[in-house]
């Protein structure tokens, strides 16, 4: 999952991007309105999180064009106003939640978490396929009842599977949700980490749970 | 204490009052006294004219008062008519009326002379009470009439004599009772009238008051005020003093209320940014390295929060009134002071690749306080340095003027409009919203405006182009 922090706090965005990390999320951090604004419309990003009151352009603006760009990412605004007509306009202006500094920081991955299991379409923190239960809170996954671990490169591809279940993930996409831009892509770092999974996750002689499909990408079944 | 301005009024009103009834009732009862003891006598002086008339001597000396019936009876025992005549010589009594005859006595004269003028006078014989009129008069001469041509000798043609005649004082002491009796009545009833309208009328003009109080009562926030239609002119400019009171609370509410909430929201960003750290650093307790970033970043935010908790209660103290500097002849050398203040901030001005022109003068003697003048400097040096944009050039000059100093320091700006200039020295001012630059909450050249009122300095801002801020103090 990829996260852009747009925060001028240089504490706070380095906090939140260390946080972030830590919790399996691949994330950018921006210092400034203008450059927050450009990252965002030049990346693909599945949630910012936004500061309100920002150098160059403040966050409502930021949002506003982000919006009028057509760009669909989930916008949790963070900001140290907590005046109902400031949430008010930030909600309208686009944003899906609202967090008021001092926030705690569980607080502030729960509710990503929400926001981002509410876009994949689930209600549970647990999504559910073919005896595999993956909690997208504390990252556990069970097969058939059994805990399993996965390193996190490989859970964030499963967690990219399942909240697509039903649907075929293309390889794109699968490099965007799990590396982010420090690493340098291999052209098969994909299929390495589908193999990795398929032998975590896989029962012995039976078909894989990851089905390829040839030209389009992935799906889980 | 506690006083009612209702019974103060009335009871001053009705004292003075009672105090003019009295004296307008006195002076009446005393000039119908008059009138009616003047009404008196001029009936008792026509009695006496008309006994003067009847006094009458005889060619042969007799003397007496020729009375007629019907008039005689009045002067009869159970009259109240008495008259008695004197030879002039005042030795002999030479008649008297019936009902002092009856009591076969002489009344004594009341005043010791008599002349041709009448003169009244009081006089209580037994239990009677007797008002008199006394003259010398020439007694009629009885043969006028029959015999006007009568030789008769000269002491018998000029016999004169002494007449009193007088009057029971009962109609008289009766009138003047009854005015005396109407005339307390009518003051004692003017008095308590006047106290019944009075204390109706202060009653009445106090219930404005009343309803000022209800209307005062009604207020909840400093935000209302008394409605100012329909009031007496006399409560008006009490209810439009007021509502400026109010106005001026009002204001006093809203700059504490905003600036409370101004470091409320100061404070959120470095409280966020320690309860995040930290909240960060112990889920992987671990990783010492970030461990101890979060320990120096706290800390670092610990003192900035210090910083800006000092700035407030400087100007807390500043803004109170109470804080007076001891403004004695120290002798600061102001440009070294400058230049101290100034190699404070190098380090950060070499780092913004900053120059400093900075024009100095000799050394001034003035009547400042240090602490003050530290904080003005180095707020103002201090925000020249972080608003001013890299590379380019702060300019500061000092000036000796006849009683003091002209301190300026020009620093190119970015976004700032003229509009700006006067909100430069409100707390936590800034021009824009963020809040990154945690060493500047917008408290600094608040608490400079203040220090250089404290020190009666001129503290001025202004544009000299689109990108160049000029501060001067003088």
């Amino acid at each position: 999952m990829q996260i852009l922090v747009i925060e001028d706090s240089d504490i706070l965005r380095s906090s939140l991007i260390n946080g972030l990390n830590d919790a399996g999320y691949s994330v950018q951090g921006a210092a400034d309105g203008k450059v927050g604004l450009w990252t965002a419309l030049e990346f693909e990003f599945d949630l910012i999180i936004l500061d309100i009151m920002l150098p160059q352009l403040n966050g409502f603006e930021l949002l506003e064009q982000l919006r009028n760009n057509a760009r669909s990412s989930l916008v949790l605004m963070l900001t140290a106003r907590d005046d109902v007509d400031d949430r008010v306009l930030g909600l309208r202006s686009g944003a899906n939640d609202y967090l008021t500094k001092p926030f705690n920081f569980d607080e502030l991955l729960a509710r990503v978490e929400a926001l981002l299991r509410r876009r994949a379409g689930f209600a549970s923190n647990i999504i559910e396929l073919n005896g595999i239960a993956l909690n997208l809170n504390t990252k556990e996954v069970r097969i058939d009842n059994t805990i399993v671990r996965i390193p996190p490169r490989e859970y964030c591809l499963l967690e990219c599977l399942m909240l697509h279940k039903g649907t075929v993930v293309s390889r794109e996409m699968i490099e965007q949700k799990i590396y982010d831009d420090a690493i340098e892509l291999k052209s098969n770092v994909v299929d390495s980490a589908i193999s990795s999974l398929r032998k975590l996750i896989d029962q012995p002689k039976k078909p894989s749970r990851i089905v390829t499909r040839r030209g389009h990408g992935y799906q889980i079944q | 204490m506690s006083y009612s301005i209702r019974q103060q009024t009335t009871w001053a009103v009705v004292a003075s009052i009672s105090v003019l009834t009295t004296l307008f009732c006195v002076a009446s009862y005393w000039v119908n006294r008059a009138i009616l003891v003047h009404n008196f006598d001029e009936d008792l002086l026509l009695e006496f004219q008309s006994i003067s008339s009847v006094a009458r001597i005889w060619p042969d000396g007799d003397f007496y008062i020729d009375l007629d019936f019907d008039v005689a009876t009045q002067y009869n025992a159970g009259g109240s008519r008495y008259f008695q005549a004197w030879n002039i010589e005042l030795t002999d009594v030479i008649d008297r009326s019936p009902f002092i005859e009856s009591t076969d006595s002489q009344w004594p004269l009341p005043t010791p002379t008599v002349t041709s003028e009448p003169v009244f006078s009081n006089m209580t014989v037994g239990e009677k009470t007797v008002r008199v009129v006394i003259q010398t008069i020439d007694a009629q001469w009885g043969w006028a009439e029959q015999q006007p041509d009568l030789e008769v000798a000269d002491d018998i043609q000029d016999f004169s004599l002494v007449l009193m005649v007088g009057r029971d004082r009962d109609s008289l002491n009766n009138a003047l009772f009854e005015l005396g009796v109407w005339t307390a009545l009518i003051g004692l009833t003017l008095v308590a009238l006047s106290w019944a309208i009075v204390n109706h009328l202060v009653t009445r003009g106090m219930k404005t008051f009343a309803l000022m109080s209800n209307k005062i009562e009604k207020i909840a926030t400093t935000e209302e005020s008394i409605p100012e239609d329909d009031w007496p002119d006399e409560i008006q400019p009490v209810v439009t003093t007021l509502n400026q009171l109010l106005a001026r609370i009002d204001a006093s509410v809203q700059r504490m209320r905003r600036f409370t909430a101004d470091a409320a929201h100061e404070l959120r960003t470095p409280l966020a940014e320690l309860r995040l750290v930290t909240d960060v650093a112990l889920r992987t307790p671990d990783n010492n390295e970030r461990m101890r970033d979060a320990v120096q970043q706290a800390n670092q935010l610990s003192h900035s929060m210090a910083n800006m908790v000092n700035a407030m209660l400087h100007l807390a103290r500043f803004q109170s009134g109470r804080h007076h500097p001891p403004l004695t002849d120290v002798s600061i050398d102001m440009p070294q002071f400058i230049q101290t203040v100034l190699d404070q901030y190098m380090p950060f001005i070499s780092q913004r690749n900053q120059r400093v022109l900075f024009e100095s003068a000799p050394p001034l003697t003035r009547m400042l306080d240090t602490d003050l003048c530290h904080i003005i400097f180095s707020n103002l040096i201090s925000n020249a340095t972080a608003y001013a944009p890299g590379g380019t050039t702060i300019r500061i000059a000092l000036a000796s003027t006849e009683n003091g100093f002209v301190f300026t320091l020009e620093n190119k700006v970015e976004n700032i409009e003229p509009d700006d200039l006067e909100h430069f020295t409100q707390p936590f001012w800034r021009k824009g919203e963020s809040r990154h630059q945690r060493d500047h909450v917008g408290l600094g050249l608040a608490l400079v405006s203040e220090a250089s009122q404290l020190m009666n300095l001129s503290l001025r801002f202004s544009l000299t182009d689109a990108h160049t801020l000029r501060c001067t103090l003088t």
